[in-house]
């Protein structure tokens, strides 16, 4: 490819392409100095490199998290893969190769599933399978008929159909409660982080038998950090850092790496 | 759909396509690999994806940077990983199609994250291409103000070459780009505790405004022209 074949006419403006390109370092120094003494007289495309910069930087900070944090737990996870297939043919040439496929395919997991994960706190999937259970017999009312269908797409993580089963559905008791507790999840899937705040936030505070109690709080911390609200989501960390469960585990590890605070 | 590299045509398609040819399998990138190709590619895309998706949240309203930043890191991170299992090749891909194919991406991707939202509830999607041209500001008018902008952006970055390179990069990242101190700590070019980065702010910030101040300027917000004078002196701190 000719290296000048970007350079811009003297005087023309920036479209985000030419930024990606010159963030990147894809430009030729002359092509780079027209386009950057164009843009110090033209503050909109400034405006345009500022966010090309900012871009290029936040996901540099979300790559050094990421590498981080794989080179901690990638040990661990390499290990984990290696010992299941090996016990099963100890010492074959084929169980060896099968193990190091999986310790590989962690290893990718890790890396590329890091930089996201680090961009904020992940919203997790409820278990869906015990409520099913625990909840079988109730189902004879057309209203309980659409909480198990919304218990049914949230288990198939099917965001939308979830929510289109449960909102604007009233149930009674015990079963309101898990109504509102997957609603809250599905909505912070969604993205939908302040609904997802309205509706979690009339949950009661022992309400749900473990684990669904504190996946729950997980889900409103989560929320209530998206939504901007992040004294209530420290305060809600708080607690759930104290709980010897899954949740509670992960919102320790989230305070260690993140401080007290939610972000 | 553009035929070949013109002299308008971006160069980040074809650079992307070659990155994303050295992560299909049987390469020298092994998946699984600390690979610097596989690290640029993510932030080339990542990057090339935040820009689509603004530009259609820009006419669709109402998202949040949040938002947009997740979607941008969930559809980067998707094609990294079917590239790495062979099943996203751009080879032969033109330019302009690879602009087209991730604008629509982007696209798709804000649809499917409104219509989970329930604010559209059938959204017409497809047709219209790349269109990338940003509705600019108009250049800096008045001669005299031009003329004092540029002497201040000048001294400014005389000022900045003074500090030493780690205060250069944790002032620039929070005074141009806004970033938090937790945010700061953890760029690669920085690597200190939160409180460290505080303290070196501080101190940076007064040795900034202190150098300003004997050149006749008095402390306000930088003027149009700053960050590129600025950047241009990152440039240098940049390079390899």
């Amino acid at each position: 490819m000719n290296p000048r074949s970007n350079e811009p006419p003297p005087g023309a403006h920036w479209t985000e392409h030419l930024a990606l390109d010159l963030v990147q370092g894809l430009l030729a120094t002359e092509a780079e100095a027209a386009a950057l003494e164009h843009a110090g007289r033209c503050p909109g495309c400034e405006q345009m490199l500022e966010r090309a910069v900012r871009d290029r930087e936040t996901g540099r900070i979300a790559q050094h998290r990421a590498a981080r944090s794989a080179a901690a737990t990638r040990p661990r996870a390499m290990a984990a893969a290696e010992i299941v297939p090996l016990r099963r043919r100890a010492g074959s040439r084929r169980g060896r190769t099968a193990a190091l496929v999986a310790a590989a395919a962690a290893a990718i997991a890790l890396a590329l599933a890091g930089p996201w994960r680090t961009l904020g706190p992940r919203a997790e999937w409820l278990p869906a399978q015990g409520v099913d259970l625990r909840l079988r017999g109730a189902f004879d009312a057309p209203e309980t008929g659409r909480l198990e269908r919304g218990l049914q797409t949230y288990a198939a993580h099917d965001i939308r159909g979830t929510i289109a089963a449960l909102e604007g559905l009233q149930l009674s008791g015990s079963l309101e409660h898990v109504r509102r507790l997957y609603l809250g999840s599905a909505l912070v899937h969604a993205r939908r982080y302040r609904d997802a705040v309205a509706i979690l936030e009339t949950l009661p505070d022992d309400g749900l038998p473990e684990p669904w109690g504190d996946e729950g709080r997980w889900a409103f911390f989560v929320a209530l950090d998206k939504s901007g609200d992040r004294v209530r989501a420290g305060e809600v960390l708080r607690r759930l850092a104290g709980e010897p469960t899954a949740a509670g585990e992960r919102a320790r590890a989230w305070r260690a790496k993140h401080g007290a605070g939610s972000r | 759909m553009e035929s070949a590299v013109t002299p308008d045509s971006p160069r980040w398609p074809q650079q992307l396509a070659e990155w994303v040819e050295q992560l299909a399998p049987g390469t020298a990138c092994a998946p699984g690999s600390a690979s610097p190709v596989r690290e640029r590619a993510w932030l080339l895309l990542l990057g090339a994806l935040r820009q689509f998706l603004r530009l259609h949240a820009r006419r669709l309203g109402g998202v949040a940077d949040d938002d947009l930043d997740d979607l941008a890191a969930e559809k980067s991170l998707d094609l990294l990983l079917r590239a790495e299992r062979g099943d996203w090749s751009l080879s032969r891909r033109r330019p302009g199609e690879i602009v087209n194919y991730l604008s629509t991406v982007a696209r798709n991707g804000l649809f499917d994250h409104l219509r989970e939202q329930g604010r559209y509830a059938d959204v017409e999607v497809g047709g219209e291409g790349e269109g990338h041209v940003e509705p600019v500001a108009p250049e800096t008018s008045a001669p005299d103000r031009a003329v004092e902008n540029r002497e201040f952006a000048a001294h400014l970055r005389a000022c900045f070459e003074a500090l030493d390179a780690r205060s250069r990069y944790v002032w620039f990242l929070r005074v141009f780009l806004d970033l938090a101190s937790r945010d700061i700590a953890d760029h690669p070019r920085v690597g200190l505790e939160r409180g460290h980065v505080d303290v070196i702010l501080q101190r940076a910030r007064g040795a900034v405004r202190g150098c300003m101040e004997t050149k006749g300027h008095v402390a306000h917000d930088p003027p149009p022209g700053a960050f590129v004078e600025v950047y241009r002196s990152m440039r240098n701190l940049e390079t390899p």
